[in-house]
């Protein structure tokens, strides 16, 4: 009998520990393959597979119908992979805390300098917070490009435009202040 | 300073993808960040713009597992009735959220790529992998093979580990060990909650099996009978020697081979820990075998994941062993014994100098108590056993003529 059939899985459910770690051995070079296919040949296909084979296990008990083990298993990778985009696998390094950037010292306090966030999200074209929004998602740029149907340069120069745009409406905000009369 | 060629490695491009930087670009914007405030406040200004935009696809699909079901959803029977309630149920939060950002609509046709490649690997796997079929173990035949082992009692002096033909090996693994198929010719034993089992191999071998465990033994008749994989729980490897052939015991990630020892393993889910008790033994992580390290009797090693082993050091033999329920004594002076049976059974136990320096070797059932132990030393050892007055006992040298050497007196 084949490890991955349902008479074994059925097996497995009813507490049979040879037939749930032979699904399990079966299962793991499948999920390595389909890991490295998807992600290449990094060095968080292991987590991915054992926390994979984590879902399976303690879930497998759960499956209603052993003849749907294909799909539980491909949920519980996808799950994974799902996670692995969100950053679970690597903390994701930061030069500024995104949420309290840095007070520059030599810059005058002036409420006129602080731009908001709107006036922000306003400069970005629809295609670059497309951009933004998927990198955010975890996705990496190559996969951006492949998502979008363009190379990964041309999606980093998006990006860049993105960011030049707001520095320009960032210089003649300030400009503008500059050439305001003093409020009396 | 002149501007990059390249223009993605401009101060403005090394800022806009600092998400994604090579250490050495990094460096480059900190630099840049430092040397330009108009620039460190743009970057802080665009640090912030991208977390709204995070937070904005927070606030608008909270629980991002809902659109791994949203994708799988258009293929029949891949939800269960509770993954379809609970995706039926956010479905209209959740089609708002994909107008409203074409990302995730991308994000969706991703995940159907990730399930159509699942789907090709899956198929790839099962039409064209060729499983070993392995004699699956059933309870009567596991029982078979049990035989009750009488209890251990203490071997003569200088006892020899039967005869040096013999070592023992415990294997600790977690209940979760992924193992590579190479279980050809090998059986399952395994033990439930609170069972214990005795399994004797072909080659004369015999392996306690300790409770919630799963091991993979040769069959007999089996092509190679020297060797063993211990997939969940504990167990004790009590190995005939042979110097021909060399016994293997494998982990989900290393392997021990036994030179003619007595040693302990003990596997986690990433690490396996060796302690040798006697003899000699090496380990090394499956995939580097070139890379073995040599334990001596007493010394610990572990292979953690898949690097080296580490430097072999000082073990606990008591803490390594205490599951087995037995105390293992090897060509160790009697008066570094006295203080392990002080500190394993908790009452003083002294010895006399003229003893404290007489090498003793055995296994001892450590149920049978102190005094047990103690009397079968003093038979032994040609010596006499003393209680003391405030508890505890004293092996003083010499048995007293016309009395037989191990009775217990009382202190004088």
């Amino acid at each position: 009998m084949h490890p991955l059939d349902p008479q074994a899985v059925a097996r497995a459910q009813a507490g049979d520990g040879v037939a749930r770690e032979r699904i399990l051995t079966a299962l793991q070079p499948l999920l390595r393959g389909f890991f490295v296919g998807r992600i290449g040949h990094r060095e968080e296909v292991d987590d991915l597979v054992q926390n994979t084979l984590l879902r399976i296990h303690r879930g497998l008990s759960d499956l209603v119908q052993p003849d749907r083990l294909r799909g539980f298993a491909m949920k519980a990778a996808l799950f994974e992979l799902n996670d692995f985009y969100r950053g679970r696998y690597s903390a994701r390094e930061t030069l500024y805390d995104p949420d309290s950037p840095p007070d520059d010292p030599t810059r005058p306090d002036d409420a006129g300098l602080r731009m908001d966030l709107e006036r922000a999200l306003a400069t970005l074209s629809p295609r670059a917070r497309r951009i933004i929004e998927l990198r955010e998602l975890g996705y990496p740029y190559l996969d951006i490009a492949e998502l979008l149907g363009t190379t990964e340069a041309a999606v980093k120069m998006q990006v860049k435009r993105a960011f030049e745009r707001l520095r320009e409406v960032l210089t003649a905000l300030l400009l503008m202040l500059l050439t305001l009369p003093p409020a009396r | 300073m002149s501007e990059p060629t390249d223009p993605l490695k401009s101060p403005g491009a090394l800022a806009a993808l600092s998400d994604a930087l090579p250490e050495e670009d990094r460096a480059a914007l900190r630099r840049a960040l430092d040397e330009s405030p108009v620039l460190a406040e743009a970057f802080a200004r665009w640090t912030a713009l991208r977390a709204a935009v995070r937070r904005d696809l927070d606030a608008a699909l909270p629980d991002r597992g809902l659109l791994v079901l949203y994708a799988l959803a258009d293929e029949p029977g891949l939800l269960d009735a509770e993954e379809q309630a609970r995706l039926d149920a956010a479905r209209p939060a959740l089609d708002a959220a994909l107008a409203q950002h074409p990302a995730l609509a991308d994000a969706v046709r991703r995940l159907r790529a990730d399930r159509d490649a699942f789907a090709r690997a899956w198929a790839d796997h099962t039409e064209t992998t060729s499983l070993r079929r392995v004699q699956p173990v059933l309870p009567e035949r596991a029982a078979d093979r049990t035989a009750v082992r009488p209890p251990a009692r203490m071997r003569p002096v200088r006892w020899a580990w039967r005869g040096a033909a013999l070592f023992a090996v415990i294997l600790f693994v977690s209940a979760l060990a992924f193992v590579l198929q190479r279980d050809a010719g090998l059986e399952s034993v395994q033990t439930a909650a609170g069972e214990t089992r005795t399994i004797e191999l072909p080659d004369g071998s015999t392996i306690d099996l300790a409770p919630a465990s799963l091991v993979m033994v040769p069959e007999a008749g089996a092509d190679n009978p020297r060797r063993a994989r211990l997939l969940a729980g504990r167990a004790l490897f009590d190995v005939a020697h042979d110097a021909d052939v060399p016994f293997v015991v494998e982990t989900h990630n290393a392997a021990v081979t036994v030179l003619g020892t007595t040693f302990n393993v003990a596997v986690t889910d990433i690490a396996t820990d060796v302690v040798l008790v006697q003899g000699a033994v090496t380990l090394a992580p499956l995939t580097q075998p070139e890379v073995a390290v040599r334990l001596a009797p007493g010394q610990a090693s572990r292979v953690l994941a898949r690097d080296a082993p580490a430097a072999p050091a000082p073990a606990d033999l008591d803490a390594a062993l205490a599951w087995t329920g037995r105390l293992f004594v090897q060509e160790e002076p009697l008066g570094q014994l006295a203080a392990r049976l002080q500190a394993r059974f908790g009452v003083p136990v002294e010895v006399a100098p003229a003893l404290a320096e007489e090498a003793v070797s055995g296994v001892f059932e450590a149920e049978d108590g102190v005094e047990d132990v103690l009397r079968t030393l003093a038979l032994t050892l040609d010596a006499r056993l003393v209680r003391l007055p405030g508890g505890g006992f004293r092996l003083e040298a010499g048995a007293e003529p016309g009395d037989p050497a191990g009775n217990l007196e009382e202190a004088r």
